[in-house]
């Protein structure tokens, strides 16, 4: 039997369990796990198939990490913040869930953006409140989903180095462990040209992803407004190769440039699901489909995630693709339809899994030995 | 003070060891409220704001009334009364 490898997809109604045990050819479904709560951060446990922590919410009753140690069948729940706490700014979202490189580890970003430590495997939590002193923060905006910290980084060889994103204000970094933090913004196009001080803090990113093989280089999949302020079309795709300070588009064969989500295998396989534009954000004529990189985005080839049986006028959230870290890599995107495609061989050929969800949120694979 | 039974709608069982109902001593809706925070921590997170007051989406119905939105801690409770935390009805 080949290694099992376990997908997980969270939606706007509770997780779902996907397992293949032949090689990725089939898939066979669980049942639906916290079906009344929103999902929109899954953190499996890298060892153990039946472990994940998860960030839930509901509209009514709020957020807060749960665990499981058993596939879903049962859970503890942890609030980031204790009950009747005052706090400056509401908690509304868990938007990530990451892993440090320190045992027991965890980070959570959260609406409203702020960011979270765990070093206690997410017993408890503390937040990084430098990040929300920083002097930009009665500048930041948020952007349609809110004003979410959805990607936290982690330099594996130098923990004291991360970076996070918030939409719709920017990237920030840290190079001593999170006690002050930087804004990374240079080479992005603003999203005004008011000269206000807001401009600082005025950038839709909608993922950042590390090349953890290559010091110093990041990439970005931006908001990419169709018309920037001064006329010019925007850029969506950005590469970093000095940590994030500075940011060069490496968009110009990719035929929409507005997207959410980015993945990065760790061979240097880039994978981005471009959308039409930000007014209509969905797949090009109904065809979804991924372009994917293997030279940093020097250039770009389209695979086409066939197994749609009708035009599919759907998008992806800025979570809802994920790699499950074989090789060669299997990949995987779930859209705002419902529907969950999967390809076992770095995107060359794509199947739709056998089930219709609610609308994804995000996706997280893992192989286990 | 008397013993209250407070009622929990089901996605909210977890944080009472999966009771859809759990007995509380108050005479007033402010003590009730207290014993929600201090026997359950996490409940009372989904009930409650960080500014203490009840969430903008969750209503609580004492023997099956809506209990006013505006603070009322004085409101008297009885032995044998049943207070309802509900999901206001408001999409999702």
């Amino acid at each position: 039997m080949a290694e099992p490898v376990v997908l997980w997809v969270g939606t706007v109604k509770g997780a779902y369990r996907f397992q293949s045990d032949d090689g990725r050819r089939s898939w066979r479904i669980g049942e639906p796990l916290l079906p009344e709560w929103r999902v929109d951060a899954i953190l499996p446990d890298p060892a153990d198939p039946d472990r994940l922590h998860v960030g839930t919410s509901h509209e009514a009753f709020g957020a807060t990490i749960r665990e499981t140690r058993d596939a879903g069948a049962t859970w503890t729940q942890t609030p980031l913040r204790p009950p009747d706490e005052p706090a400056e700014h509401p908690l509304t979202r868990i938007w990530q869930l990451a892993r440090g490189t320190g045992r027991g580890q965890l980070y959570a970003g959260v609406a409203d953006a702020a960011l979270y430590a765990s070093d206690d495997d997410g017993a408890s939590w503390r937040e990084i409140d430098a990040l929300t002193r920083h002097p930009s923060r009665p500048h930041w905006h948020p952007g349609n989903g809110g004003l979410c910290l959805h990607s936290i980084l982690v330099d594996p060889h130098d923990p004291r180095r991360m970076w996070v994103a918030i939409s719709a204000v920017g990237v920030f970094g840290t190079t001593d462990g999170g006690e002050t933090w930087e804004a990374w913004n240079e080479g992005l196009p603003p999203m005004t040209m008011t000269g206000s001080p807001d401009e600082d803090a005025m950038f839709c990113i909608h993922k950042i992803v590390l090349d953890e093989t290559r010091r110093d280089r990041l990439f970005m999949q931006f908001h990419a407004h169709t018309m920037t302020p001064d006329g010019k079309r925007s850029s969506g795709v950005f590469r970093s190769d000095d940590a994030g300070r500075t940011w060069t588009a490496i968009d110009r064969e990719l035929p929409h440039r507005f997207g959410f989500p980015m993945v990065l295998s760790p061979e240097g396989e880039l994978f981005v699901a471009p959308l039409v534009s930000d007014e209509n954000r969905v797949f090009d004529g109904g065809r979804p489909a991924v372009w994917r990189s293997k030279d940093a985005g020097e250039s770009w080839q389209r695979r086409d995630a066939v197994g749609a049986e009708e035009p599919v006028f759907t998008g992806v959230l800025r979570d809802a693709m994920a790699l499950d870290g074989r090789a060669p890599t299997g990949v995987y995107f779930g859209t705002t339809g419902g529907d969950v495609f999967a390809s076992a061989d770095a995107g060359d050929d794509w199947r739709r899994l056998p089930a219709r969800l609610p609308r994804v949120l995000c996706v997280r694979a893992a192989a286990y030995a | 003070m008397g013993r209250v039974t407070l009622e929990l709608p089901r996605m909210l069982r977890d944080c009472t060891d999966g009771r859809s109902a759990v007995e509380i001593e108050a005479d007033r809706l402010g003590t009730a409220f207290a014993a929600i925070r201090n026997r359950w921590p996490v409940l009372a997170t989904h009930v409650f704001t960080e500014a203490g007051e009840l969430r903008p989406h969750v209503l609580v119905l004492h023997n099956d009334r809506l209990v006013p939105r505006a603070p009322r801690p004085e409101l008297p409770l009885s032995a044998g009364d049943r207070l309802t935390i509900v999901q206001a009805v408001s999409g999702g």
